[in-house]
């Protein structure tokens, strides 16, 4: 008689949720998930992995990263030339083939992810009219289980209510928005920015307290309403925010503002990186990093997280739903320009660039993104990002362990950077080097715990049976490169390198309880406004694959 | 042993937007139906069901009834092998054998179906080695390609009724193609800043003759044929403030320059101008150099105000076709898997032409109609290859088919999911079922038995 | 010398992406035969559409036979040189970076392709996209010379970054479109909307009755150009007829495309008086 049950025998386990720092472990899973050991000890498992000498971790989690929807598939279609020249993913026998590039296709995209050990991913910034189409993808992006986060620092109703001091109106709107959408927390990407670039050539905001045109609200309210609505509705994930200015010299004020103005709410800053700039207004020649001054009040302010958005040098693609910051790109490196504003919603913009280390402004952001990593005090609130593919692929988060991991190779790689790194940021004086445990940490047991994911980022009993099994080296770049074998949902579906089952993955979303009666209000909205009927909006159970629900606290 | 993902058929295609009701007597009401026959895609048709019959679809346009009433029950066999009848069964068997037998099979078509049909026909492509090309390359592939050379500044359509102050048509008539697009998005509406409609707006025509759509317009630019390009390349030159010579303007495109200045200088007073540009574009001559032209003046304008363009897509789902075919392969269309990965090449993976050229040997061929449209080696080629077809009508195309599958109409039998020419993805809402199967159904069934046999 | 004789009889593509003299060089005769190509969606070994024959080691190829239908002849050679006598598919010299191609006969489509180095004869006439970048590149051939004796089709030299195209018979429309460098010389008739977005370099057309230059390009002078006959006489030692009035001609001078950059100059024959 099958007993069911898989046993993981006598790995280096890393489990930092629970404390456990490289100890020899054994791990039980069965249906799916890890289990405590079968108490009859008779009962033998269906099939032993012999993991002694292997390093054990949970799956990886991408908390932020651009995979699915209509603003990365149109950057599929705007990069033909890049996957022409990218290696090519060959059909098998059980998987599909793809391109790659920047920007992946959607198989191409899962059997990566999982290539590399990681079984989570969420997408950063979807407009909710496009949930649909982003279900689609999902569907189609194997092997990792997925959510997305829901833009809304631009959405019209949510300024309306903001605008209207209706606090409970717009608790009640992002309740039934994210239920419409099944997706997983508020995203504020440039709040107020985009409406006011739909509205004026060039336009943007330039301050947290400038006044959106038409709205009557600034971007420090939408930041800091939508902020407390997420924490009383008890979202597992706080709100999720790309503050004002990104990429501008000067911007940390905006972003140490940004930080100010949460309060004691609970918030997430994405790609920090991008939003630790010192320096004059616009000006390049002042250009420096800010990163220790905002990693000083992130230590201090327990409520807020961050994920880095790290830079690597080489071509990418930046997509983004901050409109006017596409355009800026774009014109900066004259590359061509793709833009779509969402009725009501969104707006997005995308451009081809090269990071290159002869630049001084690109060096910088590889210095500042590495900084945060090596200042910050609690690994378990900065977590490893790329912001896929803004600041480049997720197949470097490789090379970005190594870089932490490794002090050696990151002075190497510091010798080939412009000189200018060593007087405007701290990175040459830096020594300190991660280890297995704190790199587990930002790579899955931190970040699944900031997204509220209690079954995910640890090994412990009722978790999730999400394990990745790496082969230890010295070079740790190989190392993570390569996992000896992932398990999914407790099915080995990659072993050395190769897809052995590309199960779909699961769908994560939230369903917060609301007052029903706000539809009349939002129907009448869309009757209104919307090119799209009220009805067809929301997407219904039956549609998602595998759904599961993430219940709010 | 769970079934590999890669090769199972998305499974909800079968519950997704609501299953048609049972077979009723009495009628019955569909309220925000979804109309495919345009890529205005409107989604707010209340339709009228009785005895398997559409008896009334409000808010249609005349080509949505149309596509509305046209729908009968038939008993029409599901499938056809050389023109006898055969079950489905068999012609999936045969089918699969001719796919997996040939050496450049193409598939073609795509549009006039559900994504979840489309996403299962990509698949086959790839199991069988083969090249996967959509409508698109005969309508506004060049509009793909343009933007894949400068990108492109679009935005929904709601935002052109909330926003769009001055709208070009250019290249189109979409009085007659897509007779609600006025009403419902682009010159009608009362948006947000737009409150007084029509009076609010500037509507600006420019084509090589009088349509329907010219009458509409508050301006018509009548240029000479095949001059787009150089219609577009003075008004980028007046954006730059390029001093133009005026008689060389005059015999290029038929119109005055003071026009063209007066045109741009009300492209630059606008708050958010919006050129909606159709097959007058693509499919002239310089095709792709045409629509980039186009793309590049939108661009430029930016500089100066607000502009967005927006092809006017045909087929109800053409569009989809495009996102399905883009996230699966990383390519919109003319996409080849004879060497076991995606390769992109317009002119050489594209269907008119790998048929015209002779390189096809076989075909599977979704809703569409070469057979009618097709040049003359093309269509050729297809009579001489084994081809399967599917397709709810009877067309040149089904009735020369080694295989023909009659398939559920998609939105009037079959759910599923659309997206409209804006990218917007809307749900379908069928009314009556069919006997037939759904494209879904078949694709699905050839999709299993092609992996069997190329393993 | 390798001896290739095409004995095959398919409409289908037969692609032989891949075999170049480098990589053959030092492979034994058997080795080469069972070489593997794409026949649409088969692999198949060389030898089962070539008659294959000789010795690789002094990096030459002679292809004979009617090979229309294959492709991707000389894509990414580096060294040596490949004759085809007989027509060629698309892709001639793909990518190339070195080299000798010379086409007894017609080419097709995408001849030298995003080439970065060496020399592509065709000596009958080629297809649209000689030269050129493909969908999407914002950047095109950065090196080379293609030398095409008879006619071509549309967007030659499309986004150009370095280089020479020569075309001794007509071009179709777009020819150096995008450009962003290098030098484009048709000898023949031209059609519409040359130069088009061309942001520097140089396009010749000079042949009779050049077409109208599109608004955004602005009339400079009329000269003599050195540099022109330099080409010529460069032209020439390759084995490429200039026509003799081309030597003493004169030749207007336009710059432009103003709307793109405009630092391109376009070069039209003063038609002789009388």
């Amino acid at each position: 008689m099958s007993s069911g049950f898989l046993k993981i025998a006598g790995g280096t386990v890393y489990d930092p949720a629970h404390g456990v720092n490289g100890e020899r472990r054994d791990i039980w899973i069965r249906e799916g998930k890890i289990v405590d050991p079968p108490s009859d000890p008779e009962v033998r498992p269906e099939r032993t992995v012999d993991a002694a000498d292997l390093v054990v971790m949970p799956g990886g989690v991408d908390m932020h990263c651009h995979i699915a929807g209509p603003k990365v598939n149109s950057a599929r279609k705007m990069r033909p030339e890049q996957k022409r020249k990218a290696e090519k993913v060959m059909r098998t026998p059980s998987t599909r083939s793809g391109t790659m590039g920047s920007v992946p296709s959607t198989f191409a995209t899962g059997y990566k992810y999982a290539g590399m050990g990681y079984t989570t991913a969420f997408d950063a910034a979807i407009p909710p009219l496009a949930a649909r189409h982003v279900h689609e993808e999902f569907e189609d992006t194997p092997c990792i289980d997925k959510g997305f986060f829901v833009l809304m620092g631009n959405n019209h109703f949510v300024m309306q209510s903001i605008q209207r001091n209706e606090p409970e109106r717009l608790r009640s709107f992002i309740a039934w928005l994210l239920g419409a959408a099944k997706g997983f927390t508020p995203k504020i990407v440039n709040p107020g920015g985009v409406e006011i670039w739909k509205q004026l050539p060039s336009g943007n905001v330039h301050g947290l307290d400038e006044n959106v045109a038409h709205f009557g609200v600034t971007p420090r309210q939408i930041v800091e309403q939508v902020a407390h609505a997420v924490d009383s509705l008890r979202l597992p994930h706080s709100v999720h925010i790309h503050a004002n200015n990104l990429g501008m010299p000067g911007n940390w004020r905006t972003t140490l503002e940004t930080m100010k103005t949460l309060g004691d709410s609970r918030g997430h800053l994405s790609h920090i990186q991008f939003h630790s700039y010192g320096g004059g207004e616009a000006d390049e020649n002042t250009f420096n990093s800010k990163a220790a001054e905002l990693v000083e009040y992130v230590d201090a302010h327990p409520n807020l997280t961050v994920d880095v958005g790290q830079v690597l040098f080489g071509e990418t693609t930046t997509m983004t739903a901050d409109g006017p910051l596409g355009y800026y790109l774009s014109n900066a490196f004259k590359s061509k320009w793709f833009s779509s504003d969402t009725e009501m919603e969104s707006g997005c913009g995308i451009a081809p660039i090269e990071y290159k280390n002869t630049s001084l402004v690109h060096s910088l952001q590889w210095a500042i993104g590495l900084e945060w990593y090596l200042l910050a005090k609690d690994p378990w609130r900065v977590v490893m990002s790329t912001d896929h593919p803004n600041g480049g692929s997720f197949l470097a988060y490789p090379q970005i362990i190594q870089l932490l991991m490794d002090r050696t190779y990151r002075e190497e790689m510091l010798k080939d950077v412009h000189p200018a790194v060593l007087e405007r940021s701290r990175l040459g004086d830096l020594t300190r080097e991660y280890s297995l445990y704190e790199i587990c940490i930002i790579t899955r047991s931190g970040p699944a715990r900031i997204l509220g994911l209690k079954n995910k980022g640890h090994l412990g009993p009722g978790a999730d049976a999400d394990i990745t099994i790496y082969t230890p080296n010295d070079d740790k770049t190989k190392m993570f490169e390569l996992p000896r074998m992932v398990i999914k949902s407790g099915v080995v579906i990659v072993e050395q390198g190769e897809i052995r089952e590309p199960l779909t993955g699961k769908l994560l979303y939230v369903a917060p309880e609301y007052d029903a009666s706000i539809e009349t209000d939002i129907s009448e909205w869309f009757e209104k406004y919307y090119s799209i009927r009220f009805r067809n909006y929301p997407v219904s159970l039956d549609y998602l694959h595998d759904p599961e629900e993430v219940s709010c606290a | 042993m769970s079934t590999p993902a890669a090769n199972t058929p998305p499974h909800r295609a079968g519950v997704r937007g609501g299953d048609p009701g049972p077979v009723d007597s009495s009628a019955t009401v569909i309220e925000d139906s979804t109309c495919t026959f345009c890529g205005c895609v409107c989604d707010d048709i209340d339709i009228t069901v009785k005895d398997n019959h559409i008896t009334e679809a409000k808010r249609a346009c005349v080509l949505g009834k149309a596509w509305f009433f046209n729908h009968h029950a038939d008993d029409r066999p599901s499938c056809l092998i050389e023109g006898r009848p055969a079950t489905v069964a068999e012609g999936v068997e045969r089918a699969a054998r001719i796919l997996t037998d040939a050496k450049y099979p193409i598939i073609y078509g795509l549009s006039d179906t559900t994504s979840e049909a489309q996403r299962v026909a990509v698949g086959i492509g790839d199991t069988i080695g083969g090249t996967v090309d959509t409508t698109t390359s005969v309508c506004h592939g060049p509009s793909g390609m343009a933007f894949q050379g400068v990108g492109e500044v679009t935005c929904t359509l709601g935002e052109v009724a909330n926003r769009g102050d001055l709208i070009i048509f250019w290249g189109g008539n979409p009085a007659e193609s897509h007779p609600r697009h006025f009403t419902k998005y682009s010159l009608m509406p009362k948006g947000m800043f737009v409150p007084n409609g029509r009076k609010d707006r500037t509507a600006v025509g420019v084509d090589v003759r009088k349509t329907k759509t010219a009458k509409a317009m508050d301006l018509f630019f009548q240029i000479k044929p095949r001059s787009d390009f150089e219609a577009l390349w003075t008004l980028r030159a007046l954006a730059k403030g390029i001093e133009v010579d005026a008689q060389q303007v005059k015999n290029d495109t038929g119109i005055e320059l003071a026009r063209w200045q007066d045109l741009m200088d009300r492209m630059k007073a606008a708050k958010f101008g919006v050129i909606l540009f159709g097959m007058g574009l693509t499919m002239t001559r310089g095709k792709h150099l045409n629509s980039e032209a186009l793309l590049s003046l939108a661009r430029d304008m930016n500089a100066f105000t607000r502009f967005v363009v927006k092809p006017m897509r045909g087929h109800g789902n053409v569009t989809g076709a495009d996102n399905v075919v883009t996230w699966q392969t990383g390519y919109p269309f003319g996409v080849n898997m004879s060497r076991g990965y995606p390769r992109f090449n317009p002119g050489e993976y594209t269907s008119s032409d790998t048929l015209a050229r002779g390189e096809a040997d076989a075909a599977l061929l979704v809703a569409c109609d070469p057979m009618a449209n097709f040049s003359q080696p093309a269509r050729e080629r297809l009579q001489a290859i084994p081809y399967i077809a599917l397709d709810p009508k009877d067309t040149p195309t089904t009735r020369a088919a080694t295989v023909a599958f009659t398939t559920a109409t998609y939105g009037i039998n079959v759910p599923g999911t659309v997206y409209r020419m804006d990218d917007v993805p809307i749900v379908l809402r069928p009314a009556f079922p069919s006997s037939h199967p759904s494209d879904f159904d078949v694709l699905s069934a050839i999709q299993r038995r092609v992996t069997e046999l190329k393993k | 010398m390798l001896s290739l004789r095409y004995k095959a009889d398919t409409s289908i593509p037969v692609e032989v992406e891949g075999l170049t003299p480098s990589a053959v060089r030092n492979m034994s005769l058997a080795e080469i035969q069972r070489f593997e190509i794409f026949h649409g969606n088969r692999k198949v070994p060389l030898a089962e559409f070539f008659d294959v024959s000789g010795d690789p080691a002094d990096a030459r190829f002679e292809f004979e036979g009617n090979l229309a239908g294959v492709h991707w002849i000389g894509a990414h050679m580096a060294e040596g040189e490949i004759h085809v006598r007989g027509d060629a598919g698309r892709h001639v010299g793909s990518e190339m970076t070195g080299g000798v191609i010379h086409v007894h006969g017609n080419a097709s489509d995408w001849v030298g392709g995003e080439m970065h180095g060496g020399l592509i004869h065709v000596h009958g006439n080629a297809g649209h996209l000689i030269g050129s970048a493909y969908r999407g590149s914002q950047t095109g051939m950065t090196a080379g010379t293609i030398l095409i004796d008879g006619s071509v089709g549309n967007e030659v030299g499309l986004t150009l970054r370095r280089g020479l195209l020569a075309i001794g018979g007509g071009c179709g429309d777009f020819v150096g479109a995008n450009m962003i460098a290098g030098t484009v010389l048709v000898f023949g008739p031209c059609g519409n909307r040359p130069a088009a977005g061309m942001r520097r370099g140089t396009v010749g057309l000079l042949g009779e009755n050049p077409p109208a230059l599109l608004v955004s390009f602005r009339k400079s002078c009329v000269c003599q150009p050195l540099f022109l006959l330099l080409i010529f006489r460069h032209l020439q030692s390759l084995g490429f007829a200039v026509p003799r009035e081309c030597w003493s001609a004169n030749y207007r001078l336009y710059h432009g495309d103003h709307v793109a950059v405009g630092r391109g100059e376009v070069l039209i024959r003063e038609r002789e008086a009388g």
